[in-house]
């Protein structure tokens, strides 16, 4: 047989071998949350199997671990909150070390924008639940763990549910509202929370709720204002930068367990790509007594409206703005298109993104003046929109959010009433008209 | 009072200088607090001048100070509220947080550095 046919032919065979893993696997998933089991019915007993000497016999050889920490391993429960950046490295390497049950709840499900840090998924669960997706990469590295699939979205309404029977909580959300949740859950439920996040180049690492250490709240009794939280979706994030971080949370779950971790005094361990040294460790406050949920006279005893609280609910996704009241302002990409190939529609597309968006992917000759710069390019700006001799002006951006803003602008401060706004923006270019283009 | 400026590619020596009236405290910014700061400067050298030495320099004039001084036009608002920082920015005095050091009330003393450091929420 011709060798590249052969190459064909095994690689589609991979293919669908790979689908129907995810298939068996979803289902199984299915058949065994059905069965009812909890975070407790997993095998507890004072002795390894053969199997779990040869398996962790490296693991073994060390004092701290030893056959006694391996046990206290094997017979703990510990729950991975998102399986995302933080959660995939976090979650294998707890799997792979050893821990007997591991718990993991996501609601998503598994886009090719995670790949490139959600390191327990794969190209063949891209559009699978990511729990399910999680658990095939589990039960592939280590038979021997016990995995409970949460595929819900953690509220108010199931967390105390959700995480019960648990020893530890890992947080490897990505929001402040679900930050909040599962502190005041863990602090309710008392068990020890590690928490970790990463977004660009930054990552932080705790352990709260611990051995008289301080709560989340302790540190951060109020929110910060939503608009100033960064995501991953939006500032971006470098793909190991939460791999670190997720296995240290791993780390830090197995100091829980063991028992080592008593003995430290509570810190936040701070890591950058670019400083010099990468880690630096910062002294924490101890538990507040006058803290809202942990403190001596709490006033959260029960679990709270947290998107209320945080001013943004538990999605990573920027949302839809609603800025220009007047619909006629707003022209749809498909609307824009019939207008741009008609080739004596005369009129100026101003793409307002960031330069280092621009150059990821931009509309054929689309001028680009970040909106963030307006004031400081302002004559360019005037310049442009003088030189159209009255023809319209349509703003563009990733979503259509910024570019209501810069219609705002061109209309109020500029007086240029012809300017548009190009709705959906350029995810809504491919979506609408050009499913090749590629947005981001 | 005045102050010199480094960048994040500026060599790492503490300054050591020491006057009896003037305080050497550095000012570091991480986590995406540098881009609310002017030319996202991650460290800025301040030398505060003192009337006298029984004038205490309080963390609480010491962030005002820095709001007029190292903060970006505009971006104030979002490094101060309600005369401390805003909720969401950790403060970091010599490596400890500053809730061990008595907040607002810490007073200042030569060569210390103080980080301020955004929480991160993402994953």
């Amino acid at each position: 047989m011709d060798t590249s046919l052969r190459i064909k032919e095994l690689r589609a065979r991979l293919d669908r071998i790979r689908a129907e893993e995810l298939e068996l696997e979803a289902e199984l998933c299915a058949l065994e949350t059905a069965a009812g089991d909890t975070p407790r019915s997993g095998s507890n007993s004072d002795r390894l199997l053969r199997e779990e000497v040869r398996r962790y016999s490296r693991q073994l050889l060390i004092p701290e671990i030893g056959i006694k920490g391996q046990l206290k391993l094997r017979n703990s429960a510990v729950l991975v909150v998102g399986t995302g950046g933080l959660g995939s490295p976090c979650a294998l390497y707890l799997a792979a070390m050893g821990v007997g049950t591991l718990g993991l709840v996501d609601h998503d499900t598994v886009d090719h924008s995670n790949l490139h840090r959600q390191i327990i998924h794969t190209e063949a669960s891209c559009g699978t639940s990511k729990v399910v997706s999680a658990r095939t990469g589990l039960s592939r590295l280590n038979p021997l763990c016990r995995v409970r699939a949460h595929d819900v979205l953690i509220d108010s309404l199931n967390a105390k549910e959700i995480l019960q029977g648990y020893d530890v909580v890992v947080d490897a959300t990505d929001n402040a509202a679900t930050r909040y949740l599962i502190n005041d859950a863990c602090v309710m439920l008392k068990l020890p929370l590690v928490s970790g996040s990463a977004v660009r180049l930054d990552g932080q690492l705790t352990v709260y709720n611990y051995n008289g250490g301080p709560c989340y709240r302790c540190l951060f009794p109020k929110p910060p204002p939503a608009d100033t939280v960064a995501s991953c979706s939006e500032t971006g994030v470098l793909g190991v930068v939460p791999g670190v971080i997720g296995s240290l949370q791993a780390m830090e779950v197995v100091k829980l367990l063991t028992g080592r971790k008593a003995s430290e005094a509570a810190s936040m361990l701070l890591f950058s790509y670019s400083s010099q040294p990468h880690f630096r460790s910062i002294k924490l406050r101890s538990r507040k007594a006058t803290c809202a949920v942990c403190g001596d006279t709490p006033t959260v005893r029960e679990l709270v409206d947290y998107a209320a609280f945080c001013g943004s609910g538990p999605n990573d996704r920027a949302p839809d703005w609603n800025i220009l009241d007047d619909p006629r302002q707003r022209v749809s990409c498909a609307e824009y298109s019939k207008l741009a190939s008609d080739g004596g529609h005369r009129h100026l597309l101003l793409d307002v993104r960031d330069e280092l968006q621009f150059d990821i992917c931009s509309l054929p000759n689309s001028l680009n003046i970040p909106i963030d710069r307006f004031d400081e390019r302002r004559g360019e700006l005037e310049t442009a929109i003088g030189d159209l001799g009255g023809a319209p002006v349509y703003a563009v951006c990733r979503r259509g959010n910024l570019s209501q803003l810069a219609v705002q602008y061109i209309r109020n401060k500029l007086g240029y009433d012809n300017s548009y706004d190009l709705a959906g923006g350029l995810v809504g270019w491919q979506q609408e008209v050009d499913p090749d283009f590629p947005a981001y | 009072m005045e102050s010199s400026v480094r960048g994040s590619d500026s060599g790492d020596a503490r300054p050591v200088a020491h006057d009896e009236k003037c305080l050497t405290i550095t000012a570091m910014y991480s986590g995406g607090m540098e881009r609310l700061i002017k030319d996202e400067k991650t460290e800025v050298v301040h030398k505060i001048e003192r009337k006298d030495d029984s004038t205490p320099l309080m963390m609480e004039e010491f962030i005002a100070y820095l709001g007029k001084t190292d903060v970006a036009e505009g971006k104030q608002d979002m490094f101060i509220q309600e005369n401390s920082v805003r909720p969401g920015i950790m403060v970091i005095i010599n490596m400890v947080d500053w809730e061990v050091e008595g907040e607002l009330e810490y007073e200042l003393k030569n060569n210390d550095c103080v980080e301020f450091i955004s929480t991160l929420h993402g994953g």
